[in-house]
Parts: structure tokens; C-alpha cells; sequence
């Protein structure tokens, strides 16, 4: 971390909350922070830009109607008129890449948010309350490790049904036990932190020091979490439209769109080869900014 | 991604299974199908994979020949009494099922009790033999088949696989059994089942009972065949070429250009007899209560441009009832649909689906007009996922949505079974123009105890039709009311037909010879078939 050895605000003492004179060094230095950035988070950050950007305005970036139909131009190569080539039925890849990735990412944020709220809620609740609250809640949690977390959400859709909402509540579910132990364990150590005895012995409600200071300092690693989860939910989701079980037809979602792509590899790769790339682009950016930003917390503290 | 991993996986868990034929006189076999199979007995439910499998381990008590014409098979010979209604059938003595059941016309009987048994669930072979009465044992080689009304199909669905003869002490066991481990007298037999994986069966050494359109007698020449499920079709293509099975069905449309032009494959092409590929209107509820709304929607699709882009020409378009291979076809129903999207237009207008909404939908009285195709796409190559799609886009331009629900098998067959849907997509693959009766006539509907007709058609004049045509054994006089029914039928506008069933088997020729189809439904027949090169 020499990078962030640099940082004025590392040099501040480390506390649990960052204060606001902390803040105030940061903006000040915005400059150097930002020559300290690696080029390698600054291509994933760019990367990540755009996909948000196509997620919100689609139709800044498309090029044609992403569900037009036409037999006689099927299989294109890609050129100037299609950048990524035609499909099967003749629909533009580029401007149907574009068009999933309001899907991928919608899925992708929904999914962990869902997740991260089940696994909060379930994680914190046996940090904080103890005993046998948390022996079931930990037991519980132990029997749904069982299941990994794909068939968790397969038995999710095989009840409640396919599509975009059914498969985000299917992978929020599906990763809800690893995000609750891990807040169980995040909990349990800012509960036995002395700051949080300090509040008690300041005469603090139990609900005060619960609100005020046990659950921003869980809540505050979570943000990092997420940016790596939703890496990883938008793999999944992909993974189930591919098996047909997310998006329906003629959704223009990446894993779907690789699903239907995979017959035709040898003599068009375009069309799988593009919903795939951005796949393993949409989870390769959340990584590693999601990555760094963890680091620069970690070096914080 | 996972998924693409795991595919890959079990794509490759049957590459390290060296065969040698030195082993074993005849050597192995590998074949791959395209499609699952739940139960091998091909007398519960009955779709096509069970009749492939069935051809190869059962034998039937008629055979048919590549003309269409009926021959002795476990029965020598038969006589049919003037008034159509009782069939006398001399049996073979000689013949004992793998079990050591010996053949007989007790055998007969419980073969085709098993059929109709409510039970049994037989959708194809209890659907045929709707007119079926009784079987008499008259002594042990003598069977009398008595009929409720002249059935001039019956001696054609008997050549069937899919109403091959099975032991009878094997069919006293549970159904489950019975599905994982079938007996027939066949020239294989079935020694092991994984279900969704793969079937293991060996040569019957003692098989004395090859049919007539056989190019050998006794034993099979292979000594053990496997036949492998493997629904991914670029996985089962890639096997083909790879050497790890030596011939697959469903050959992929995307790979016949490189298979044609690679000297060790070549391929096995055969219409099959029925009624080609379609979605089936469900007429028993709205939007397509309708007539318009139904001629709309056939006047709306694209059917031979979809065929021509994703199947690249190794499918026949089949636009009327019948498959052009079917007995008693008529080409005069091919184009009676040719898309007229104004035509279309002015259909829906009239009735009543004249307002729009925002997504370019036509509505009545604030609906949408839209329907919806419960979809299985494990069950379909994936060509027929893309036409399906394009479809779906030919539809939208005249204001219908058409909404394709991807779900499980288990699923789609409980709507299909209860009615529950706007479009469905199936075939009827058999040797008979009857296939009509099957699939549109009121016997067959669900309430009275037969599910084909998913039409949910009730027409006492097609009806009348199709039983006169059962009749009578004039073939003039069959042709002209089978061309009235393929009249009435195609005037009702049932189904959107889009092409027909075919046999598309590729075969590694650098490895086995003498692979070819079973004459009355096309399917892959590996009897006369022979390893000449080990991999």
C-alpha cells in the first residue's frame, strides 16, 4: 500500500468513525488522490461508467433496435453497419449488448441489495442479541451453507416461477447466508470494541448505541462487499437465463443471449462471444474497484 | 458461465471410455440422442425418443415396408373378418422374450391390455387403439383382436415401435420398473439405465425374429450398444466429430454444411409421416375462440423466411395438415396461409382489436391482445428457440404479443394438460393420414380420456369424416375424405404448421456401417449396423 501511505488522511489516527476534519484533508487533496490511483482501477472505473451509462440511457449508444427482426440479415459479420455482428434472427449484437446492460446491472444491484439486507438483518440480529438468538440464527444459516448458492436460487425459481424479478429475489437469496456470517462476525467484534463499551459506560440506551454506533460501523465495510457482490450476482443471474430461467425471450440479456449464441459459435462466435465479454467485463470492473476501494478502507484503519 | 463449465464437463465425462472390440466380437456402439427420455417403456406416454430406442429392443406383431405396405413379423400371417371389426393373428412358436417368457398370443393380449390400461397412461399407443375391444386367446399361437368399428389404420400403428411387445411377466411389475428395465424379444436388450444420462443394452444372442425389411437374420453384428441423452446440441454435434459417439440424432441445422463436407460423417435424412412441427391454437378460450384472430395470426407469420434463416434449408417447410410424407396427403394446403400482414390487419380489425397501447399492441375494451406460448427449451433444438423468436417478432408487427414462457418440462405438460395456454408447439409423428383423428377429432379431447387434441376442436363433421375413412379399405375412396378433412381442417385454422418431422441422423462412416431407419417412423435401426473401425 505505498499509494496510500501517501494519503494525508492515513496519517490521521484511526478511529471508528471518520471525523470530520478527516473529510476536510481529503477534499483538499483531491488532486494527488486522484495521481494516486492506479491506471488499471481507472480503465475498470471507465468500463463501469459506460455500463452505467448504457444501463441508464440505452439509447445513447445503440445503434439499432435492438428487437428487430430480419431473417435476411442473420449471421452478419461484424463491420462498420453492425459492430458486433447480427444474430440469428438478424438483430443487432452491439445494440443488444447495450440493451442488457440495463438488465445485467439492474438484476446485479437488486440481487445484493436483497442479499445484503437478509444477510444484515439475520447477521446483525445474532451478533447483537446473543445466545441462543444467535445459535439459531447461526444454525440456520449453517443448513442453508448446505445448499450451494446457485441451487438456492434455483429452488427459489423452481417455486416462485422464471423471470427478472423471480431470478434477482433468487440470487439476493442465494447470497444472503455468506453476507449474514459475515455481518455476524463484523458485529461481534464492533459489539466487543471498546467504543461501544464506552457508550454504555457514558449511560447510552442500549437502542442508542445500537443505532448510533454498533450498526454504522457494521454497515460501513458493506459498502465494499456490495461492489464485490454485485460482480458476482450479475454472473449469476447470467448463469440463469442462460439455463433459460431469468430473462424470456427476446429479452436482450447477456446470459440469455450467450445461451442462444453457443449453437451458432462455429460459424458465427460474435454472437456469444460479445453478451460473454461484457459478463466478464460487468464483473471483472465491480471487482476490482470494489477491490481497491476495501483496500484504501483497510489502509484507513 | 457456470453452466458453460458444467456443459463442458459433461461433455467430456464419456470421452475416456476406450472401446475395444477385441473384447467383444462386434464391438460398441455409441449413439446420442438429442432428446430426454423419463421412461424407456414405450407404451407410457410415447414420444419419438422411446419409439428410437423401442425399434432396437422390441419387435412388433406386424412390420411395414419403405412403400407404406404391411408384413409378417411376430405374426405370420392374419385375416380380417368382412365386417372390419375382428382381426385374426397366427403368431410365431419360436420366439421367447430376454426374459425367457416364451411369445405367445397370451402375450398379445397382455401387451395390448397393458396399452389401454388407464394406468398405463399411454397418451400414443392407447390413443391408437381407441377402437380396441378385446383380445381373445384362442390357443397359444392363435390371437383374435376384436374392435369397436372398422379401423383401417390399425394394422399400420401396430408396426409402430411405439406398440412393440413386451413381457408380459416384465409388465406385471411396478410402472417404474417396467420404464427402467423393459424385455422385449428384440435384437437388444436394455441391462442398464441411468436416468437423463444413458441407456446400456447388449446383443440378444438367441434373436431369431429379425422383421423383413432387415438386411440380416439372427443376431445383431454390434455386441453392445450405449445410447446416450445429451440434449445440448453443439456438445452432441462436437462428440460426433470428436469420435466419442459414433451417431447422433437431431442433427444440429448450424453444422450440416461441415458435416456434409467432412468425408467420415455422413448424414440420414427422412421426412417423417404425421402431422409436421406446429403450434396448435387452444380454441377453447379467448383470444383464439376466434377464427379471425387465429387467421390473423397464421396471415401474420413468417414461417418459410424464419425456416429458411435458422435451419438453413435442412427442414421442409410443411404448411397444410399432413407431412408430405404421409399417405393421402395433399399439396393443395401448403400456402393457403402465405403471409399478408394486411390481410392479418383487416382480420383483427373486424374483430374488435382496433385500439393500440403504448407499446404498439392492439387492445379491446382496454386488453391486450396477447398470448402465450408455454416453452420448454431443453425439449427443441435451438433453431426452433430462434424461429419461435422470430415469430414472436412477425406477430408483434400486426399488433399481437406473443409471449414465450420459458419453463420445465413438468411444467409445460401440466398447462398443456389442462388447457392452459394460447399457442402450443408439438408434432404427431406416425404413418397414417388417421393422425388427423388423433390430434383434432373429439375423442381425443382431454374429457374423454384422451389428451391429443389440444385444439380442444369438437366437429361432428370432421369427426364423421375421419371415421368414414376408417372404414373403408378403398384407397380412392380414403383419399377423398382424408382431402375433405386436410380441407376442413386447414379451413378452421388449428394450428400455425411449420415444417415436417424428419429423421436427421449424422453418422461417423469411418466407424460403423449398415446404420439406417426403421421403415414405419424414420427412426435410427442399428440391427443390421457394424463397427468397422475402432477409435
Amino acid at each position: 500500500m505505498s499509494t496510500a501511505i501517501q494519503d494525508p488522511a492515513v496519517t490521521q489516527p484511526p478511529g471508528p468513525h471518520q471525523t470530520s476534519r478527516n473529510r476536510r484533508a481529503r477534499s483538499g487533496d483531491l488532486a494527488r488522490l486522484i495521481l494516486d490511483i492506479p491506471l488499471g482501477i481507472w480503465g475498470a472505473a471507465a468500463v463501469l461508467v459506460f455500463l452505467l451509462l448504457a444501463a441508464a440511457a440505452p439509447q445513447l449508444f445503440m445503434t439499432h433496435d435492438p428487437y428487430a427482426v430480419d431473417p435476411s440479415a442473420a449471421f452478419t459479420v461484424p463491420g462498420t453497419e453492425h459492430l458486433f455482428g447480427t444474430d440469428q434472427n438478424g438483430r443487432d449484437v452491439f445494440s443488444r449488448v447495450v440493451a442488457g446492460a440495463g438488465q445485467s446491472l439492474l438484476i446485479g444491484f437488486t440481487a445484493t441489495a436483497i442479499g445484503l439486507t437478509l444477510g444484515g438483518l439475520l447477521g446483525i440480529t445474532a451478533g447483537v442479541m446473543g445466545r441462543f438468538v444467535d445459535t439459531a440464527i447461526s444454525r440456520a444459516v449453517e443448513v442453508l451453507f448446505a445448499f450451494p448458492g446457485l441451487l438456492l436460487a434455483l429452488i427459489v425459481i423452481a417455486i416462485s416461477g422464471t423471470g427478472v424479478i423471480t431470478s434477482a429475489v433468487a440470487v439476493g437469496i442465494g447470497t444472503a447466508p455468506g453476507y449474514a456470517r459475515m455481518l455476524r462476525t463484523q458485529t461481534l467484534q464492533v459489539v466487543a470494541a471498546p467504543y461501544v463499551e464506552t457508550a454504555h459506560a457514558l449511560g447510552r440506551s442500549p437502542a442508542y448505541t445500537l443505532w448510533h454506533t454498533v450498526i454504522p460501523n457494521v454497515v460501513r465495510p458493506l459498502l465494499v462487499l456490495a461492489t464485490l457482490g454485485v460482480g458476482q450476482a450479475v454472473v449469476w443471474a447470467s448463469s440463469l437465463s442462460f439455463l433459460g430461467l431469468g430473462a424470456q425471450p427476446p429479452a436482450a440479456e447477456w446470459g440469455a443471449m450467450l445461451a442462444d449464441g453457443r449453437s451458432y459459435i462455429q460459424i458465427a462466435w460474435w454472437i456469444a462471444v460479445f453478451p460473454g465479454l461484457f459478463i466478464t467485463l460487468a464483473a471483472l470492473t465491480t471487482t476490482v474497484v470494489g477491490r481497491y476501494a476495501q483496500r484504501r478502507l483497510e489502509g484507513q484503519e | 458461465m457456470i453452466a458453460v463449465v458444467v456443459l463442458a464437463v459433461t461433455g467430456c465425462s464419456g470421452a475416456a471410455e476406450a472401446r475395444d472390440p477385441a473384447q467383444n466380437d462386434g464391438g460398441q456402439f455409441v449413439f446420442a440422442t438429442g432428446k430426454g427420455i423419463t421412461c424407456l417403456d414405450p407404451h407410457v406416454g410415447g414420444d419419438m425418443p422411446q419409439a428410437s430406442l423401442a425399434a432396437n429392443y422390441l419387435d412388433s406383431i406386424v412390420s411395414m415396408d419403405e412403400d407404406g405396405g404391411i408384413h409378417p413379423w411376430l405374426a405370420t400371417s392374419w385375416e380380417v373378418s368382412d365386417d372390419g371389426l375382428r382381426y385374426t393373428f397366427h403368431l410365431r412358436d419360436d420366439v421367447t422374450f430376454t426374459d425367457g417368457t416364451p411369445f405367445n398370443a397370451a402375450a398379445v393380449k397382455a401387451n395390448l391390455e397393458h396399452m389401454v390400461d388407464p394406468d398405463t397412461h399411454s397418451g400414443t399407443a392407447g390413443g391408437y387403439l381407441e377402437p380396441y375391444v378385446k383380445t381373445t386367446v384362442v390357443d397359444e399361437t392363435t390371437a383374435v383382436v376384436t374392435l369397436d368399428r372398422p379401423y383401417a389404420a390399425f394394422l399400420e400403428v401396430l408396426a409402430q415401435p411405439f406398440l412393440g411387445i413386451q413381457s408380459p411377466k416384465a409388465l406385471q411389475r411396478p410402472q417404474a420398473e417396467n420404464c427402467a428395465s423393459p424385455v422385449g424379444t428384440g435384437p437388444f436388450k436394455v441391462v442398464d439405465y441411468v436416468p437423463q444420462s444413458e441407456v446400456k443394452l447388449v446383443r440378444n444372442e438367441d434373436y431369431n425374429s429379425a422383421p423383413p425389411f432387415a438386411e440380416h437374420q439372427g443376431p445383431a453384428h454390434i455386441a453392445e450398444l450405449v445410447w446416450r441423452i445429451i440434449p445440448e446440441d453443439a456438445t452432441r454435434y462436437g462428440m460426433l466429430r470428436a469420435g466419442q459417439v459414433d451417431a447422433i440424432d437431431r442433427m444440429p441445422a448450424v453444422n450440416f454444411a461441415e458435416a456434409r463436407a467432412d468425408d467420415r460423417v455422413s448424414l440420414i435424412l427422412q421426412d417423417r409421416p404425421g402431422n409436421p412441427t406446429n403450434l396448435t391454437f387452444n380454441i377453447t378460450r379467448p383470444p383464439f375462440d376466434d377464427i379471425r384472430v387465429r387467421k390473423a395470426f397464421l396471415y401474420g407469420s413468417y414461417v418459410k423466411a424464419g425456416i429458411e434463416s435458422v435451419y438453413f434449408g435442412t427442414v421442409t417447410h410443411g404448411g397444410g395438415p399432413l407431412s408430405s410424407a404421409t399417405r393421402f396427403y395433399s399439396p393443395r394446403f401448403e400456402n393457403v396461409y402465405a403471409p399478408d400482414q394486411a390481410k392479418a390487419n383487416r382480420l383483427l380489425d373486424k374483430a374488435g382489436w382496433t385500439g393500440r397501447d403504448d407499446e404498439g399492441y392492439r387492445t379491446k375494451d382496454g386488453k391486450r391482445l396477447s398470448v402465450v406460448l408455454p416453452y420448454d427449451p431443453v425439449s427443441w433444438p435451438s433453431a426452433f428457440t430462434a424461429l419461435m423468436t422470430q415469430l414472436q417478432a412477425s406477430a408483434k408487427q400486426i399488433g399481437i404479443e406473443m409471449v414465450i414462457q420459458n419453463l420445465d418440462t413438468a411444467t409445460v405438460t401440466e398447462r398443456t394438460n389442462n388447457f392452459k395456454y394460447d399457442l402450443r408447439a408439438g408434432y404427431w409423428n406416425t404413418n397414417t393420414a388417421d393422425v388427423l383423428r388423433i390430434i383434432l377429432s373429439s375423442e381425443y379431447l382431454p374429457s374423454n380420456g384422451f389428451g391429443s387434441n389440444k385444439a380442444g376442436l369438437s366437429d361432428p363433421e370432421l369427426d364423421r369424416i375421419l371415421n368414414a375413412a376408417l372404414a373403408t379399405n378403398d384407397a380412392d375412396e380414403r383419399r377423398k375424405l382424408y382431402l375433405q378433412a386436410q380441407e376442413i381442417v386447414s379451413d378452421g385454422a388449428y394450428q400455425l404448421t411449420l415444417f415436417n418431422q424428419a429423421s436427421q441422423i449424422g453418422v461417423r462412416t469411418d466407424r460403423v456401417s449398415g446404420v439406417r431407419l426403421e421403415p414405419s417412423l424414420s427412426v435410427p435401426y442399428l440391427y443390421d449396423a457394424k463397427v468397422v473401425a475402432a477409435s
